[in-house]
């Protein structure tokens, strides 16, 4: 578990970060959301025990980030923004030279180290310098790298950057197969869409914390439920039918013979809608709730 | 407590990375080479008899009493082989400032302190295994074009001048030192520019007091004996330590990722 209280980190007169507290559970996968220069980096280098916070407490699996930063590093991964890696060596160099340096004994590291070069479909490149590798292929080591080890929480900033599509996926996938491993994954990320499929937690960071939930209560607290339900015809009568529910129902607007409506509560009040209109002569086609996406609500919340 | 097994690890990472980079190679084996073979063999091959005069050599003979008998070439030489030896002195503060600009700069500019910093290494663990990054493989070069030089001052000369407790003294103590000290010294300009080319341009500054020793021994102003060596020794390895120290408060996590630019 990853226990943060009231972290604070200010660089000479900057404050780069403002009094964050939140608690990451064992397995989860938490995106940190922010603008650039909202202290995504900061933060994780904080919980990494690299840099110091000015104030506040974080703890990671229980030790302290400001005392114990030493152990807390051996039980961690961490995937910088850049990826680091050592151009003048080959592709098992630069794993073997991390995985002695983390003290992994040299039976499992060479097993290790052929696994996940397997895994990632790598295992031919082994021999071949980094300078020769293109990006995607670097961050994907990258992330070997940070695994060699096999550290229970994970902590990867901006993992699939300037990767192509098919690259990125992949990254993607590994990394949600890594939260079934029970490993605790912290994101940082400008990729909307990569959060949204892939974390269960988000923070949204400007300085401060200015939003924290699963994307669907996020969802829930910044945006009012949308409905929409699809009739063969749609008559006045129908829609005069829905002035009962007027203080649960809201409508929006009206698209040829659909309806799109604000419902407070849809599990509560859909039901109700449909009666009432069934009982005015409609035949209902669909009822589908729209949601928004996480860009809509990171946009929402960040401009606030 | 310092595990010097990380220590070797970088250590061997880093000369493993600088190896493969042709040029840092030839920087660091050319100027001993040149220095202990090429350029005695030239002085050898270009210096005319009729350039030396008698008052001279009747000098010379005073310092090489062996040499008494020799012929004034190589009365002459003698000299100013044995006064080049101080050549050793500053090739140790020259090639650490090479090697260290790529160990601290190349790191830096790769961005490959990060990855490297969020493992469970220590901050003098990692530093002690960049100072043993530069320092092996400059120290070893030194060594041998010594072994080289002295060897050829031997067979030129008939005997070896540089077989001695005060050159022995000089190569075992104020190279090692020297070494150390323009580690050090490199280490704190790498906390300061972003260039390897800056980094050696600046670096190279630590050379100057040693060419002040090498200039002043060459003509004859002073000449290096043990007491002096002594001396520059506990000169040297006060201002090593000192900057061993400094680099290791400028060498600290926060300070390489968040000042180090």
């Amino acid at each position: 578990m990853i226990e943060v209280q009231g972290l604070t980190k200010w660089f000479d007169k900057h404050l780069a970060v403002d009094d964050l507290s939140f608690v990451v559970e064992k397995g989860e996968i938490f995106g940190l959301l922010g603008p650039n220069g909202a202290g995504k980096t900061t933060t994780i280098r904080m919980l990494c025990g690299l840099i110091k916070p000015t104030s506040g407490k974080a703890y990671v699996d229980g030790l302290n980030v400001v005392h114990n930063g030493s152990e807390i590093r051996g039980k961690i991964g961490y995937v910088p923004e850049v990826d680091g890696l050592y151009d003048a060596l080959t592709v098992y160099e630069n794993l073997e030279f991390f995985g002695k340096i983390y003290g992994v004994n040299k039976i499992k590291l060479r097993r290790n180290i052929e696994d996940f070069l397997k895994l990632l479909d790598l295992w031919d490149e082994r021999n071949r310098y980094i300078s020769e590798l293109s990006k995607g292929v670097r961050r994907k080591i990258a992330i070997i790298r940070a695994l060699i080890h096999e550290p229970d929480y994970l902590f990867l900033d901006e993992p699939t950057i300037g990767l192509d599509p098919l690259s990125a996926k992949l990254v993607r996938d590994f990394i949600v197969n890594l939260r079934k491993e029970g490993k605790t994954i912290i994101l940082s990320t400008h990729n909307l869409d990569e959060a949204e499929r892939v974390c269960n937690k988000i923070a949204i960071l400007k300085t401060n914390l200015i939003a924290l939930g699963t994307p669907k209560s996020l969802s829930s607290k910044y945006f009012s439920r949308i409905v929409t339900i699809e009739l063969t015809t749609l008559e006045e009568s129908m829609v005069n039918s829905l002035k009962e529910l007027e203080e649960e129902v809201r409508i929006i607007k009206i698209e040829g013979n659909s309806l799109i409506l604000q419902v407070k509560e849809p599990e509560k009040v859909n039901p109700m809608v449909i009666e009432l209109l069934v009982k005015a002569g409609a035949k209902i086609l669909y009822v589908k709730e729209v949601k928004p996406t996480l860009e809509e609500i990171y946009l929402k919340v960040i401009r606030k | 407590m310092i595990d010097l097994r990380r220590s070797f690890l970088i250590s061997k990472k880093d000369i493993q990375e600088i190896y493969r980079r042709k040029y840092i190679i030839i920087s660091v084996f050319v100027l001993p080479v040149a220095f202990s073979i090429i350029f005695p063999i030239l002085l050898i091959l270009l210096v005319n008899s009729n350039s030396i005069n008698e008052s001279q050599v009747i000098r010379l003979r005073e310092i090489f009493p062996e040499l008494v008998y020799a012929e004034p070439k190589k009365i002459f030489l003698s000299y100013i082989l044995e006064s080049l030896t101080t050549i050793f002195i500053i090739l140790p503060a020259i090639l650490p400032s090479i090697l260290a600009s790529y160990s601290f700069v190349g790191e830096k500019t790769n961005k490959s302190f990060e990855p490297l910093l969020s493992t469970p290494i220590k901050e003098l663990e990692l530093l002690l295994g960049k100072y043993l990054a530069c320092f092996i493989p400059v120290i070893i070069p030194i060594y041998l074009s010594f072994i080289l030089y002295s060897h050829l001052l031997n067979g030129f000369i008939g005997f070896n001048p540089l077989l001695n407790l005060k050159w022995i003294l000089a190569l075992l103590t104020v190279a090692p030192l020297y070494s150390i000290l323009s580690i050090g010294f490199n280490v704190l300009i790498s906390s300061k520019v972003s260039d390897i080319r800056s980094a050696q341009q600046l670096g190279g500054l630590i050379v100057l007091p040693s060419l002040l020793i090498f200039f002043s021994s060459l003509f004859g102003l002073t000449k290096l004996d043990i007491s002096k060596i002594l001396i520059l020794d506990l000169g040297l390895a006060l201002a090593a330590l000192l900057l061993f120290y400094i680099s290791s408060k400028v060498f600290s996590r926060e300070e390489i990722l968040v000042r180090w630019r």
